[in-house]
């Protein structure tokens, strides 16, 4: 399917993989597949508990997990979290359950092509 | 055995191995302590699995009023219940104040919380029941560190879980109810303790790390590693000893080692029939006994530098393995040299041999009396008095009972 696309299209409709620049600036593409995100970028978790786990979930669903691990640092930084439906947000679920053991941290965030760097503080549960 | 929590159900199911059994007649009644239940439902929130739902509880700690400590409070949120695994049995909770109540799932298993304003925490309570002492019976049926075990109405029946019991308490001190042998595990500056010594009797074997421990009120015996205090104990054959002990009754053999002194104070022969044995382990180790009360020998040591003291009453065999060193006697000891090479120093500062000094001196000096003769060379015929008594005593061997030197 060779369209013109609309603004819109070119950065949320369409997969910038599938994406053909032409010398008009304009893009032929072919639709984006169900299962590609509109985008990708970093996530930035600062002043987080190094230890503990966290979880990204799409707000929009509920359900797809976009990213899991452990924060090693205390600027840590998940690469390249997709967004695959708008609006583009995520829910941050950050927990520490081995002594000490921290409250959990709950968020809901909005993704942005730039990416987002999200300041957390944690509280000891002990 | 551990929890089963379903996150699609929402429901948390309490097997009854994870709760501990205080009461089997007439009644079967176990305990659920509710701090260790949500630290554990912390734990699963944290894994892969559980990261995915919704938090169990919301939590509370303890608070400081007035001196005072309130419990925490422990509140099920988010749609969770709780299943207790089916019987006819009831199940106390404790540790904090809770809406377990409400979020049980009903069976034939009565639930009953503890739930008050004034609630005082039972951390505090809890550890005033251990008595600053964790209690160990091999052949109870309680293992595990969930509060009550390890008090002495329920004592622990093994010493990994001693051990994790009495750390996590801040505690230092072990009471065993029953004898038992002890392999493994870091029992390093703790003290071990009975409360009778001639039902309880400790076995350090020696993979055991017991490195400065102190043992009171129990028979002991088997591998120490040094800087040990033995108290009020009866003491078998015991090796690698440096330290005290003190006020114990000895039946059996001590092997000193380590590099270090070793002290018995205020110690006795255990058992007329059978004499016990300081085995000095070759060198480096000295021997101070104070207050000795009764015989005793003295074994292995090959190293002329190590001086070993005693004083009390009694007597100290020299065996022949005893090759080189000094001995210095204080008191009223008598000893018997029974070494056959070597050179070993004997300097007897025994009453008797003081008063009949004093008494050799005293006679001369009788003796001499308005004859001109000087102090000084009174004393200087004591001196050799007593050198002319050494070579008369030296030559009646076997009995060795004054100040000389023998090769």
């Amino acid at each position: 399917m060779f369209s013109v696309p609309t603004a819109l299209q070119v950065y949320s409709g369409i997969s910038t993989s599938k994406t053909f620049p032409t010398s008009t600036g304009m893009s032929n593409s072919i639709p984006r597949a169900l299962t590609d995100p509109i985008f990708s970028a970093d996530v930035a978790i600062t002043g987080g508990v190094v230890g503990s786990d966290y979880i990204l979930i799409d707000a929009n669903d509920g359900v797809t997990v976009l990213a899991t691990g452990q924060l090693t640092s205390l600027n840590h930084t998940i690469t390249a979290v997709p967004v695959f439906s708008t609006p583009h947000d995520f829910l941050l679920r950050i927990r520490k359950g081995l002594s000490p053991i921290y409250k959990q941290v709950e968020l809901t965030v909005h993704h942005s092509f730039a990416g987002v760097s999200i300041p957390i503080s944690q509280m000891i549960d002990e | 055995m551990p929890l089963i929590i379903d996150g699609v159900t929402k429901i948390i199911t309490v097997p009854k191995a994870y709760m501990v059994l205080i009461q089997s007649v007439p009644n079967i009644i176990y305990s659920l302590d509710l701090d260790s239940f949500r630290r554990d439902l912390r734990a699963w929130e944290s894994t892969a699995v559980g990261m995915l739902y919704p938090s169990t509880h919301t939590h509370n700690t303890t608070v400081t009023v007035g001196g005072a400590v309130l419990a925490r409070v422990i509140q099920f949120v988010n749609g969770w219940s709780i299943t207790f695994e089916d019987g006819q049995y009831r199940v106390e909770t404790g540790g904090a104040n809770s809406n377990i109540g409400a979020v049980v799932n009903p069976n034939q298993v009565s639930v009953s919380t503890s739930n008050s304003a004034g609630l005082q925490d039972l951390t505090s309570l809890q550890a005033a029941s251990f008595s600053n002492q964790v209690a160990i019976a091999p052949s109870s049926i309680y293992a595990g560190t969930v509060f009550p075990v390890g008090t002495r109405e329920f004592p622990v029946n093994n010493m990994s879980d001693a051990c994790k019991i009495l750390k996590s308490r801040g505690l230092k001190e072990f009471v065993l109810l029953e004898s038992m042998a002890v392999s493994a595990g870091a029992l390093s500056g703790s003290i071990l303790t009975a409360d009778n010594k001639a039902l309880v009797v400790l076995t350090v074997l020696a993979a055991a790390n017991v490195l400065r421990s102190t043992y009171s009120g129990l028979t002991i015996q088997g591998t120490l590693d040094g800087g040990s205090v033995i108290s009020g104990c009866q003491v078998l054959d015991i090796s690698f000893f440096n330290g005290d002990i003190e006020d114990c009754a000895l039946f059996g053999t001590i092997t000193l080692g380590g590099g270090f002194d070793a002290e018995l104070a205020n110690c006795v022969q255990d058992d007329a029939a059978f004499i016990p044995v300081v085995n000095l382990g070759g060198s480096g180790q000295n021997l101070i006994m104070s207050n000795w009360n009764g015989e005793i020998k003295l074994t292995n040591c090959t190293n002329a530098a190590q001086t070993h003291q005693i004083t009390g009453t009694g007597e100290v065999f020299i065996e022949p393995s005893f090759t080189d060193g000094t001995i210095e006697v204080f008191g009223d000891i008598k000893i018997t040299d029974l070494s056959t090479s070597g050179r070993v120093v004997i300097v007897d500062n025994t009453t008797a041999s003081l008063t009949a000094l004093a008494v050799w001196a005293a006679s001369i000096r009788t003796l001499t009396s308005g004859g001109g003769i000087t102090l000084a060379e009174i004393e200087a015929s004591a001196v050799i008095a007593k050198e002319a008594t050494v070579l008369s005593i030296l030559n009646a061997k076997p009995t060795t009972q004054a100040k000389g030197v023998r090769s």
